[in-house]
């Protein structure tokens, strides 16, 4: 049976960091999704989750286990940093591009399996402009999710894409878990809004 | 209930965390309504392609990069002693383990101890009443070899040593702990 994080924390606060190396391959791809999704930058994803590990890296020695749940822990620093990046990047002007499609690039699991519906081999289920849709629904799924307000758009990816649950939100994002209910139904409608008339035509 | 009502318990209808009063004037709502008929079909399609989108994976050197910038942090720093015990680990029963033989060997000891010395002569033969079998008193030449046993210690007069190991075990604790009292301390 795998360790659980609170053990590997324990390890590590102890001072064996091959507890912290497995924690981070643990939780480095759901971690990197994450702020990718809720920044929409994948090069700045990489960054920031590494930014967090650092932190979680220095912290350690403070963590309590069993008092908070790890990923919930992860998921507030990660959370705290992104805030922080788009408000820089709101002062510096820059506006959102959504680079975490980036086609072709070894090792991004996104680009790969758009490659690999693009790729696939001519047989009975493969209809070109079935896929050419399904990949324009991605793309405007994902830019859609990066126009949401962020306090809409966190919770959501949160839920929909990083799958945890009302509690678990609600502890991450320090709110109550009636206005995380409410925050994701409201970001929910506004995606359905916005992707009708890709919907649709399906 | 009202078109705008409604979409407000889409996701508590669809994760089935409504209560069953809402659930009915929804679902009649929903009935009634072919607008929210379709915008409901709609919005979990949404979260289905949502839940679908592919995940976004660490670039190949993601590990290293980290590493490196970890090189230049602070190390956690473990006393010696703390060191020293979490070096040695065990799986917690084994702890457990380790406890319960230590805490029963030491209530055997105890409780032998407690128990010669309220009656001191109750288990320990003497050399000259050796406790013998009738078949064993008729032969002289095993006799002997048992009093051939390890030497006594000056000041151990009167106490003897036992061919039963167990017995021995027990004159040796009965034997040292007499030596306060016999030494006059
Ligand atoms: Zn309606």
């Amino acid at each position: 049976m795998p360790e659980l994080d609170d053990e590997l924390m324990e390890r590590f606060q102890k001072g064996d960091e091959s507890a912290f190396t497995l924690l981070v391959r643990r939780h480095q791809q759901p971690l990197i999704n994450f702020i990718a999704r809720f920044i929409g930058d994948r090069d700045s994803a990489e960054d920031l989750a590494q930014e967090t590990f650092i932190r979680i890296f220095q912290a350690a020695p403070r963590y309590k286990p069993g008092h908070a749940q790890f990923n919930t822990w992860m998921y507030h620093i990660a959370s705290n940093l992104c805030k922080n990046e788009l408000r820089d990047r709101g002062r510096r002007g820059r506006h959102w591009v959504d680079n975490t499609v980036s086609e072709g690039e070894p090792g991004d699991a996104a680009a790969d399996a758009e490659n690999r519906i693009a790729s696939a081999p001519a047989d009975v289920s493969y209809q070109p402009d079935v896929v050419l849709e399904r990949k324009e629904l991605h793309n405007a799924l994902r830019k859609a999710i990066a126009e949401l307000p962020e306090k809409y758009r966190e919770p959501l990816v949160l839920r929909d894409i990083q799958g945890l649950s009302y509690e678990e939100i609600s502890e991450v994002l320090e709110i109550r878990p009636g206005t995380t209910k409410s925050r994701i139904n409201r970001a929910r409608l506004m995606l359905k809004d916005k992707l009708k008339p890709f919907m649709e035509r399906l | 209930m009202n078109c705008l009502q409604a979409e407000q318990h889409f996701s508590a209808h669809l994760e089935d965390e409504i209560d069953y009063r809402t659930l009915r004037s929804f679902e009649a709502h929903i009935e009634a309504c072919g607008e929210c008929q379709r915008d409901y079909v709609l919005f979990a399609q949404t979260i289905t392609e949502v839940e679908a989108l592919p995940q976004v994976a660490p670039s190949p050197h993601f590990m290293a990069t980290l590493h490196q910038r970890l090189a230049e942090e602070p190390r956690i720093t473990v006393p010696f002693w703390k060191r020293l015990v979490y070096g040695f680990t065990l799986p917690r029963w084994a702890y457990g383990a380790l406890l319960l033989v230590f805490a029963t060997t030491t209530t055997y000891v105890v409780y032998q101890g407690a128990l010669f010395e309220r009656n001191p002569g109750r288990a320990i033969p003497t050399v000259e009443q050796p406790r013998q079998l009738p078949a064993e008193r008729a032969t002289p030449a095993r006799s002997e070899t048992r009093t051939r046993g390890p030497a006594v210690p000056p000041g151990f007069a009167g106490t003897s040593i036992s061919s039963q190991p167990m017995q021995h075990y027990v004159l040796k604790q009965v034997s040292y702990t007499n030596v306060p009292t016999q030494g006059g301390l």
